[in-house]
């Protein structure tokens, strides 16, 4: 197998597919066309309504080994994955491909299914449970994980062909407008979906508040829907909004919000600056801070990309930033702001990153404040296996926030439960080291050494500035040396790097 | 003389929260063998706490131990084990000149046999007796600092500590006892972890009553209390007033010093002096 440019042996074919090895970032350019769909057409009095689930799936007729995508943006909350999966094992059909953003615990119920013949892979990311199964072998074929926009890429370039889209619609009129701005499961955006929407071959919304004609705002539009399926509820609100998110409270944690200030304000901070902002417990209170300190020196950043929550609607209502540009909502004063006010806008994940388009946000961001399970001493970071090699979670928008951002801040513990999170080696890389600036822990920095200026910038700073490999002696010298994990030689997924070349593999882990 | 304006109490028995002890801040890190660390875990909390100190980066805080108090079976054990490894001594429920001696004549006996320099020695004054003997307590030369409990200083007046209206006149008495002999005085814990509007006035009161610092129980009450101490802007245009007066009569030979036809006294100038010092910290 050949090895890669971060120091990883790859495979070159995944599920009978080639991959190219990564390569750095960017260094393999793009081939080809965009792929297209199925050219459908709708004429004048055809009901798209129809009343169950079974029944759209054998109007389209889905067949044995196809592929089926679905959005996360009801997140833990959702039951429509569960629901159309339930459907088409009971149906009998085989071998489905399961194409979705992202998974999470409340879909446990398709573990069996890995082993029952009704799905033989999925292809995209796994919180929890289903990660855990696959990393211990339950999937018949190999699993591929993509960050949101290589996600976007893999099926605008064709990698990856959707048979059907189906789509959770938190509104949707009976001729499949949709917005997920109203009803009783309402998320805010529907950016994961519209992608699939356009490139799928058919597509099904899926809603529990169906409205007269025309369904208002539009975030989907009717011309891209065949089908609309109403059902009693597709989630579960508790689950879908996380209610206000609080700041944490962990003194460490803290710390490492305010030394990764410290470092955005000497390196960064300016009139019209933009930074990408996230629901997690480090970058909800570096957002905080950071509105505190641009209140406190009068600066305005030009946008935030979020991840959005209270705190970032808070500093668009104040003035303190001109646009929000939102590809997933937290919480209901999210949802609020996305409905009512014309700077908070919803935007489609290809324009969020995709690195094979004529440019997406992430081009344009300043700073990018991501977390990490593992870094190394090369600066790799990883955000999907555990230290003991089980696969729990996605890529999110790591790779394309690190890669876009002018400064990219990794926020972590030195260690957690006693298990070094800086470390020698990582122990799957997610993301590599060139595009990583900074690294942030309780006990202080790390600064890329080929990042020269910020070096520079950092000079005089009371944060403690330490060599990376310092910063791993120190947290071995806590913890000691981690154990390696118990794996086998067999792939249970492939991660790929958001051009799409594979940047590493995940092995099968020994129970 | 050095700052002790944060005292941060860290139990014994947590290794968790002993290794991160010194990522805050704290001008000291208290690790507690008394009342935190139940009778059960005397023995495992005692090698805890004199392992960490050999091995656990307290940064620049200076390191406290609070040892069992002499009325206990543990205090000869706990400065044996720990004493060689921590810079101060935080010795409970100290009620007499009689009590420091004691615990005097012991820490010497360990600073002989490991040939290390004297260790320093903060007693807290937590019973009417105690407070009574402040003064004296006060004068032995291995204290650099008084500290109080307000807890076991109102269960010995029998009264509730939230109604007590004595606790004014504890505070004073504890400053004077201690400046009086020039050394700092330390006000007891503020335990509310979340209302940090509160711990700010309550900081700054006690730092106008005289006090060099508090007793903190979290991490994150340090940076609130460390502003609570810092001198206000105003103080410290006046403090630079005053030196520049000061330094102005020195070169002219002047023996008063004078500001804005103000006689100002040397205890002023060294107000001062402190002032432009607390200042430049942080």
């Amino acid at each position: 197998m050949p090895i890669n440019a971060v120091g990883r042996e790859v495979p070159s074919e995944i599920n009978g597919q080639r991959f190219k090895p990564f390569a750095g970032d960017l260094k393999t350019p793009p081939e080809g066309r965009r792929a297209g769909s199925l050219i459908r057409m709708a004429p004048r009095g055809r009901s798209k309504v129809v009343k169950s689930l079974e029944e759209v799936i054998k109007k389209i007729g889905l067949e044995d080994g196809m592929t089926v995508s679905f959005h996360h943006h009801l997140r833990n909350g959702d039951f429509v994955v569960n629901m159309v999966m339930e459907t088409i094992r009971k149906i009998g059909i085989k071998d489905i491909r399961v194409f979705p953003t992202a998974l999470f615990p409340v879909h446990e119920p398709l573990v069996p299914m890995l082993t029952d013949g009704t799905i033989r892979r999925i292809e995209g990311s796994m919180n929890g449970p289903l990660g855990e199964a696959t990393s211990y072998g339950a999937m018949r074929e190999t699993a591929v994980l993509r960050s949101h926009s290589g996600r976007v890429r893999a099926v605008e370039s064709g990698e990856v062909h959707i048979d059907v889209a189906f789509i959770a619609a938190p509104t949707a009129d009976p001729y499949g407008n949709l917005n997920g701005v109203d009803g009783p499961s309402a998320c805010g955006p529907l950016a994961y979906a519209m992608v699939d929407a356009y490139h799928a071959d058919h597509t099904v919304a899926i809603t529990d508040h169906l409205v007269p004609y025309p369904a208002h705002p539009i975030s989907i539009f009717q011309h891209q829907i065949d089908y609309v399926v109403p059902v009693d509820k597709i989630g579960d609100p508790q689950g879908i909004m996380s209610g206000t998110l609080r700041i944490t409270t962990s003194p460490s944690r803290l710390k490492i919000a305010r030394y990764a200030l410290e470092v955005i304000d000497r390196v960064a901070l300016k009139d019209g600056f933009s930074f990408q902002a996230g629901a997690g417990g480090i970058s909800l209170a570096v957002t905080k801070f950071l509105g505190d300190l641009m209140r406190k020196k009068g600066i305005r950043a030009s946008f935030i990309n979020g991840g959005v929550t209270k705190y970032v609607v808070d500093m668009l209502h104040e003035g303190l930033v001109d646009v929000v540009f939102d590809g997933q909502a937290f919480d209901l004063d999210a949802v609020k702001s996305l409905k009512e006010d014309k700077n908070h806008i919803e935007t489609p994940l290809a324009m969020y990153g995709n690195p094979y388009s004529s440019g997406g946000i992430v081009n344009m961001l300043d700073v990018g404040v991501l977390g990490a399970t593992e870094v190394d001493i090369d600066f790799n970071v990883n955000v999907n296996t555990h230290s003991d090699g089980l696969l729990l979670h996605g890529i999110g928008g790591h790779q394309e926030v690190a890669a876009g951002s002018a400064l990219t801040i990794i926020t972590v513990p030195l260690y957690r439960y006693r298990v070094p999170v800086i470390r020698e080696k990582v122990t799957t890389v997610t993301t590599p080291g060139e595009v990583v600036d900074v690294v942030v822990t309780e006990h202080g920095i790390a600064i890329n050494p080929k990042r020269d200026d910020i070096i520079e910038a950092m000079r005089g700073s009371k944060v403690p500035i330490w060599d990376i490999q310092d910063l791993q002696k120190k947290a071995y010298q806590i913890c000691g040396k981690p154990q390696e994990p118990k794996t086998m030689d067999d792939i249970i997924a492939a991660i790929l790097w958001r051009d799409g070349t594979i940047i590493d593999v995940v092995y099968k882990v020994k129970k | 003389m050095k700052l002790r304006r944060t005292r941060l109490y860290i139990p014994g028995n947590n290794p968790h929260l002993v290794e991160n002890a010194g990522l805050y801040g704290a001008d000291v890190v208290i690790l507690d063998l008394e009342d935190s660390v139940p009778i059960t875990q005397k023995f495992d909390a005692r090698i805890l706490v004199k392992y960490s100190l050999q091995n656990v980066d307290f940064g620049k805080s200076e390191k406290w131990v609070r040892i069992n108090g002499i009325n206990t079976p543990y205090w000869k054990k706990d400065i044996e084990e720990i004493l060689p490894y921590c810079d101060v001594i935080n010795l409970p429920k100290v009620e007499s000149l009689d009590d420091v001696d004691t615990a005097d004549e012991e820490m010497s006996l360990i600073e002989d046999e490991n040939g290390i320099e004297p260790r320093k020695l903060v007693p807290i004054i937590e019973t009417v007796r105690g407070l009574k003997n402040a003064r004296e307590i006060a004068t032995h030369p291995r204290v650099v600092a008084l500290a109080w409990g307000g807890e076991d200083l109102t269960a010995d007046l029998g009264i509730p500590r939230k109604k007590a209206l004595i606790l004014d006149y504890v505070r004073a008495e504890i400053v004077l006892a201690a400046k009086a002999e020039k050394k700092q005085a330390l006000d007891t814990v503020f335990s509310d972890v979340r209302n940090m509007d509160t711990l700010y006035q309550y900081a700054q009161r006690a730092r106008y009553m005289g006090f060099d610092g508090i007793g903190v129980i979290h991490p994150n009450q340090i940076e609130v209390v460390h502003r609570a101490f810092r001198p206000t802007e105003d103080e410290i245009e006046e403090a630079r007033k005053i030196i520049k007066a000061a330094k102005e009569a020195e070169r002219e030979g002047k023996a008063v010093i004078s500001l804005n036809g103000r006689m100002i006294d040397p205890p002023v100038v060294e107000r001062a002096r402190k002032i432009l010092a607390l200042a430049e910290v942080d």
